[in-house]
């Protein structure tokens, strides 16, 4: 009897034959969808344990088979498994610094330390279009830009420590990280009202 | 772009105030740019959106680009059972609404006729209570035309033409100039060639008998386009019985009577889950041959 979990990706998978619950086609998408789930679930501000983040990811890709129907397209699917890994992380995180939460007078680690997936309170629809869209920006930058953009918006290093970890002077470093935000912001506004939605919200 | 400021001054000020690291002369100087362009201003809205767009969900559109990789078996193992518990569900779903019926087309042909019976009378309930609403529901006559070069007026009122608008008894209708159309009443069909001011529809209905004078070739579609609704009950449940309509599958019978009266598929075509098959009129069944097939668009009889 064929064994669907002993075959590997052959192609990108096709959306109809995943809706159907074509089993060859969940196999390629699994491939493709663990690695996101768990990188998303790794979320530096949820700190899970690797083992915790593998069993968050492993809902996650649950959960999307569960709203498989929802889905508009492969890249869609790939963007909503990271929100939904990305936010029960955190929830996840949240759970577990409640429950060794010490007294007030003593603790560490307070929830406020946790911030949710997107402070723009996005719906995961919008969440998810802006995460494509963004990630189309990402293949159109030079990778030096992209790494400085991410390393600054992302990781949170400072203008001084992207210069002398990529051996050029301070003023590069803003000015690529600028030009970086110009070119993503192009490609944010081919969605007009997800523009208009983030800039309200800012306001 | 503010005339005191050049492009690479505003990146480099832009990059360091959004991300707090300007100093109170540096954040000073951006502020006082904006202030005196509006253009400005525009731009480092939008980079202070994109920022935030970044920083919030930069790392998994990132995250996106991460390679294929082998999950554990164990995962692999329990989503494919999760896909496969998903799918049976949906299953159950179905045979839960269609089961019912299905069995009994099994039954007998009996059986498959009774329930095609009851599905019509409801059908014909549903289409003659559909019509009750208007007094003139049976169609006098069909026009056939370009819609830009008629206009029909009914108790006064011009009301929507289509390329085959459907013509009551007291309907008048107009043809401009240019208007070449046919009128199709239970008589035969006769061309009308405009220009031709509001001509009661039945008075060209008549006239249409008197040049014509042919009986209609198929009674059965003289009935269809001309009975009023409740009377097409018998005309159904005959189409129904015919050879070459097929039924859609039970689920439809059950769960949806008037789209199984009133709609056609070509069994080839339809949607039809796997497990699951499509029976026609005759109680023959031809089994679902892939997963997710094509569906073909229904043609509708519908006299509205």
């Amino acid at each position: 009897m064929h064994d669907p979990t002993k075959s590997t990706p052959q192609d990108f998978p096709d959306l109809g034959a995943l809706k159907a619950g074509d089993e060859a086609a969940w196999q390629a998408a699994f491939w493709h969808l663990w690695p996101i789930a768990l990188r998303a679930a790794q979320n530096p501000q949820a700190r899970l344990e690797d083992a915790e983040a593998e069993d968050v990811a492993s809902e996650a890709i649950e959960i999307l088979i569960s709203k498989i129907e929802q889905v508009t397209s492969f890249d869609h699917a790939e963007a909503l498994v990271s929100v939904i890994a990305s936010r029960r992380a955190i929830s996840h995180a949240r759970s577990n610094s409640a429950a060794k939460r010490p007294p007030p007078n003593n603790r560490d680690f307070a929830l406020a330390e946790i911030p949710a997936v997107s402070s723009t309170n996005m719906t995961d629809i919008d969440l998810c279009e802006m995460i494509v869209l963004l990630r189309r920006a990402f293949d159109v930058l030079d990778v030096s830009t992209r790494l400085m953009l991410l390393e600054k918006t992302g990781d949170g290093l400072t203008y001084n420590q992207i210069s002398k970890k990529h051996g050029v002077p301070l003023g590069t470093v803003c000015t690529n990280v600028a030009r970086g935000l110009k070119k993503v912001r192009a490609h944010l506004q081919e969605s007009p009202l997800l523009m208009k939605e983030l800039r309200e919200y800012l306001r | 772009m503010g005339t005191e400021m050049t492009e690479d001054e505003f990146d480099i000020l832009a990059a360091k105030v959004l991300a707090g690291e300007a100093t109170a002369d540096e954040a000073t100087r951006l502020q006082e740019a904006l202030a005196q362009d509006a253009e400005l201003r525009a731009e480092f809205a939008e980079l202070r959106a994109t920022w935030a767009a970044l920083k919030d969900v930069g790392p998994l559109a990132q995250a996106l680009n991460t390679p294929p990789a082998e999950p554990p078996p164990e995962r692999l193992r329990k989503w494919h059972a999760a896909v496969a518990r998903k799918r049976k569900h949906e299953e159950v779903d179905f045979a839960q609404v269609g089961a019912p019926v299905r069995k009994k087309l099994r039954v007998s042909q009996l059986c498959l006729a009774a329930a095609f019976l009851a599905t019509a009378i409801i059908a014909g309930v549903f289409l003659s209570h559909r019509s009750s609403g208007t007094a003139t529901s049976a169609p006098i006559a069909y026009l056939v035309a370009r819609k830009d070069t008629v206009e029909v007026r009914r108790d006064g009122k011009a009301t929507a033409v289509k390329s085959v608008t459907t013509l009551c008894v007291a309907d008048e209708i107009r043809l401009s100039p240019q208007a070449s159309a046919t009128l199709i009443t239970p008589n035969g069909a006769r061309p009308l060639q405009g220009p031709q001011e509001f001509v009661n529809v039945q008075v060209l209905s008549s006239a249409a008998a008197a040049t014509n004078g042919t009986e209609t070739k198929s009674r059965a579609a003289g009935t269809a386009l001309f009975q009023p609704s409740r009377q097409l009950l018998g005309l159904l449940v005959t189409m129904r019985s015919g050879q070459s309509i097929p039924v859609f599958s039970s689920v439809v019978v059950s769960g949806l009577p008037f789209s199984a009266i009133l709609r056609r598929y070509r069994p080839s075509l339809a949607r039809v889950r796997p497990g699951h098959a499509l029976v026609n009129s005759t109680g023959d069944t031809t089994p679902a041959r892939r997963k997710g097939a094509a569906v073909e668009n229904s043609s509708m009889i519908d006299k509205s």
